[in-house]
């Protein structure tokens, strides 16, 4: 079959199915989308739940996040250095880059449109709690917030806590809750079901 | 469980920059129909998976030789065509495509004129 021709299946295939309703094309549009969207943080959201359910490996990710993941062989590349960050009870940590848009891509995917925004980057320094406040998240008084300024040379990802209510959920399972946001640290899991 | 468009690393698609990279918009579409099929309830993903590692080894088997890789070898290594086969097996063994339906329309597009404004596989 020449390109063409795959073009012509490809496109008699989805004809076919939206003919007998068990499809529609929109729906095809937003599983492209979605799936862009999801692929990338997936790999982040599996470091996060070994990291939850292995305290060895916990502690050689925080050690050095670049060697840890090497475990996961993810593909779409390599990460520059890898620096994870741990949300404890006393401290809350957020990741940004006040310069451009460095970003642990091969473990988060793309960046969101709004990590590139100049006022989240130049607010965010400033004035974390406000920031975090517009995203949903009061990050209580005695909370430190610790802000992560990244660059060509230095990636980082937070680790989130896991709600108290998923103990006992397999690493499998854990890694289909753990969302983006909260492995840049604008929100937290906490009011995650 | 295997959830709808994770892959292997032996079958998985051609990635960069954490995305997976589609050549053409055809890809993505036969891409998201087997994801889309998948979630709802037609076949589940190991199935589709089976059918694909199944494609991919044939391939393998055909135009490589021992040691070689996929990169290495003389015949491009086309992954979407096989997903596609892939998809097309699987759907006209689940009797949601039937082969016949898709030659017969296949022929119809292939008798188009070229320069026939039609519709390339995409949403315009």
């Amino acid at each position: 079959m020449s390109d063409a021709d795959q073009a012509l299946r490809a496109e008699a295939i989805e004809a076919l199915l939206v003919e007998q309703g068990l499809i529609t094309s929109a729906e095809i549009d937003d599983v492209i989308t979605r799936y862009n969207e999801r692929v990338g943080p997936m790999n982040g959201a599996r470091v996060v739940a070994r990291a939850w359910t292995d305290a060895q490996f916990k502690a050689r990710l925080l050690a050095d996040g670049t060697s840890a993941i090497e475990e996961f062989e993810f593909e779409g590349g390599e990460v520059e250095k890898l620096v994870v960050v741990e949300n404890t009870e006393t401290t809350h940590n957020v990741v940004v880059c006040t310069l451009c848009s460095c970003y642990p891509w091969a473990v988060l995917g793309l960046p969101p449109k709004w990590y590139k925004d100049p006022a989240y980057r130049s607010r965010v320094v400033r004035e974390p709690r406000a920031v975090l406040q517009e995203f949903g998240l009061a990050v209580p008084a005695e909370q430190r917030v610790r802000v992560w300024d990244s660059s060509a040379e230095v990636r980082y990802m937070v680790l989130p806590q896991m709600p108290t209510a998923w103990v006992g959920l397999s690493e499998t399972e854990l890694a289909t809750r753990v969302t983006r946001d909260s492995m840049i640290g604008v929100t937290t899991l906490a009011d995650q079901p | 469980m295997t959830q709808p468009g994770e892959f292997g690393r032996d079958v998985a698609p051609p990635m960069e920059n954490g995305e997976v990279v589609f050549a053409a918009p055809w890809e993505g579409r036969v891409f998201a129909m087997a994801i889309q099929l998948c979630e709802q309830g037609h076949y589940n993903w190991a199935e589709f998976q089976g059918y694909l590692i199944e494609a991919v080894g044939a391939w393998d088997a055909e135009h490589l030789v021992a040691g070689q890789t996929r990169e290495g070898a003389t015949v491009p290594y086309a992954y979407f065509e096989l997903f596609a086969d892939a998809l097309g097996r699987l759907l006209a063994d689940r009797g949601l495509v039937s082969v016949d339906a898709l030659d017969a329309l296949l022929q119809t597009y292939r008798a188009r004129p070229h320069d026939h404004d039609h519709n390339h596989g995409h949403a315009h």
